[in-house]
């Protein structure tokens, strides 16, 4: 059998941490919001955008996906790029199951007029202005974006320590401050707006994709020379 | 038989440490090796080298007639069982033995659960919460089972208890007897697996000091012992690698190997020969006492 579908069927063992888990936040995140939004009398739409949280555990998923499964996969005399090909195949399957998720229920707010609550909780404006596939990009791409991410940080503690991901941070910290002063300085955020303004969430997410194929790069080169 | 492992002149270095210095040694086909040496010697660093899950710092290896760099037709016939392998927190032992089923083209299901059963471990438990003993016999299982044409184990017994450790070695020869391949076990209990080991390689400071078949390395040290004066007489001019007096006795350890005429020479003293084994042989040879090395050369 192919090792990196093998890889992707050992990370799919781990069901618990790929599925149950975020489906299990999303469910108790929603079921507060919903009950919150039916017990208030006439209440204002509400712009919770709970599914953002399931954002922020995607990245902390790329962050331990690698401590969690790389030593076993080595351990079992999986090569590194198998591994890599392996992962990336999972985070995509998931992304994509996720993304058709949303989309469904992101409809399905919408047809049941905000769940009767004015809830918006699959749903924000801009964010969900477009086609139903313009919004599963959206979902898919932002979804990837964070996994891989998360997947840099840790394969730079994987390849360097922790001494590795103290420099990368302080790097991260002066460049984007230097970045945020330089913005501020030459007044390039009101020519950063202006073109936010001009194109949609739907570009925006077009523009990501580079810089998330440079995370994935970044992630392979640095793991193709980790030990454990 | 073929070569198997071929390793020329390697090196790792981390930072001012020399874990392994320059080592150079061919590993055989369907043989059983014993890496030996003391803890830090060296021995788990070699056997990461060997399948490539650290980098050399120079040298040269072959695995199989090839670098086991992300190399699968290499790796995938390599099993690397460490006593120190992480799993994922979730995993319970059956997702550990469907999963090495994914990697391992040899695997045998029954003969895991046979082992399994042997060893009394809950298939159903989760990894994180075995117990030291029952890590390293689920490594045992996974090695075992693996079949894989170079199975590395790596101080395989921590926490096990005797029966335990028996029954793997049991297994160990079983198994291999019936579907022979190249194990190298490594180890510090040198007396429980001496009698399976059919080559010694020992390891000291991350130099490979000895590399000796078995039989000929029992064969290279005896041990008198009789009245001081006649051992005296009988040692002079040898090799002596140990030497205790009890009371007007002494036992003497000779770095050579037991000729008719010593016999005969020993009767006429009155000394008693007996043979060493081969865990105070290496015991002798690796605490400085003696450079094994040029012990071996002599």
């Amino acid at each position: 059998m192919n090792r990196t579908m093998s890889v992707l069927r050992m990370h799919a063992k781990n069901k618990m941490m790929w599925v149950y888990v975020p489906i299990f936040i999303l469910c108790i995140n929603f079921a507060v919001n919903l009950l919150i939004s039916l017990l208030l009398i006439d209440p204002p739409p509400m712009y919770t955008g709970g599914i953002i949280q399931l954002y922020v555990y995607m990245f902390v998923m790329g962050i331990i996906i690698i401590p969690q499964s790389f030593p076993l996969a080595l351990g079992l005399s999986v090569s590194r790029k198998n591994y890599f090909l392996g992962t990336t195949s999972i985070i995509i399957l998931v992304s994509t199951a996720f993304a058709f998720l949303w989309c469904i229920t992101a409809q399905i707010e919408q047809q049941s007029d905000y769940w009767g609550g004015n809830l918006h909780f699959f749903t924000i404006p801009y964010l969900n202005d477009g086609t139903v596939f313009e919004q599963f990009c959206i979902y898919f791409i932002l979804m990837m974006n964070f996994y891989y991410v998360g997947l840099v940080i840790s394969s730079v503690h994987r390849r360097y320590g922790n001494i590795g991901l103290l420099v990368l941070f302080i790097c991260c910290t002066l460049l984007l401050g230097i970045g945020g002063f330089a913005f501020y300085y030459y007044q390039w955020w009101i020519t950063l707006i202006r073109w936010l303004n001009d194109i949609s969430a739907f570009h925006i997410s077009l523009w990501m994709i580079p810089f998330g194929l440079c995370c994935a790069m970044l992630s392979y080169l640095l793991l193709r020379k980790s030990t454990v | 038989m073929r070569t198997v492992v071929k390793v020329k002149g390697l090196t790792k270095t981390y930072g001012n440490v020399n874990a392994i210095q320059d080592v150079s040694f061919s590993i055989e086909s369907n043989k059983i090796y014993g890496l030996l040496g003391r803890n830090g010697a060296g021995k788990t660093t070699l056997m990461h080298l060997i399948t490539a899950q650290q980098f050399a710092s120079s040298g040269d290896i072959q695995v199989f007639g090839e670098h086991p760099y992300e190399n699968n037709r290499v790796l995938s016939q390599c099993c690397f069982i460490k006593e120190s392998q992480k799993y994922p927190d979730n995993y319970r032992i059956n997702d550990l033995l469907e999963v090495s089923s994914f990697f391992f083209p040899n695997w045998d299901r029954d003969y895991a659960h046979t082992l399994i059963e042997l060893f009394g471990l809950p298939l159903t438990r989760r990894i994180k919460k075995l117990s030291r003993g029952m890590l390293s016999s689920i490594g045992i299982v996974v090695g075992l089972a693996s079949r894989a044409p170079l199975t590395m184990f790596d101080e395989p017994y921590l926490g096990l208890d005797a029966v335990a450790r028996s029954l793997f070695y049991q297994q160990l020869i079983e198994d291999y007897g019936k579907y022979p391949r190249t194990i190298i076990l490594s180890t510090h209990l040198i007396d429980e697996v001496s009698q399976m080991l059919e080559h010694v390689m020992v390891i000291d400071n991350g130099k490979l000091i000895i590399d000796e078949d078995a039989d000929e390395l029992r064969g290279s040290a005896f041990t008198v012992v009789g009245p001081a004066t006649s051992v005296e007489s009988f040692i002079v001019g040898r090799n002596v690698i140990d030497r205790k007096p009890f009371g007007g006795l002494l036992s003497a350890t000779l770095m050579t190997r037991l000729s008719v005429r010593d016999q005969q020479q020993a009767a006429t003293l009155g000394l008693e020969i007996s043979s060493i084994s081969l865990q105070q042989l290496i015991i002798h040879m690796t605490n400085g006492s003696l450079d094994g090395k040029v012990a071996m050369d002599q």
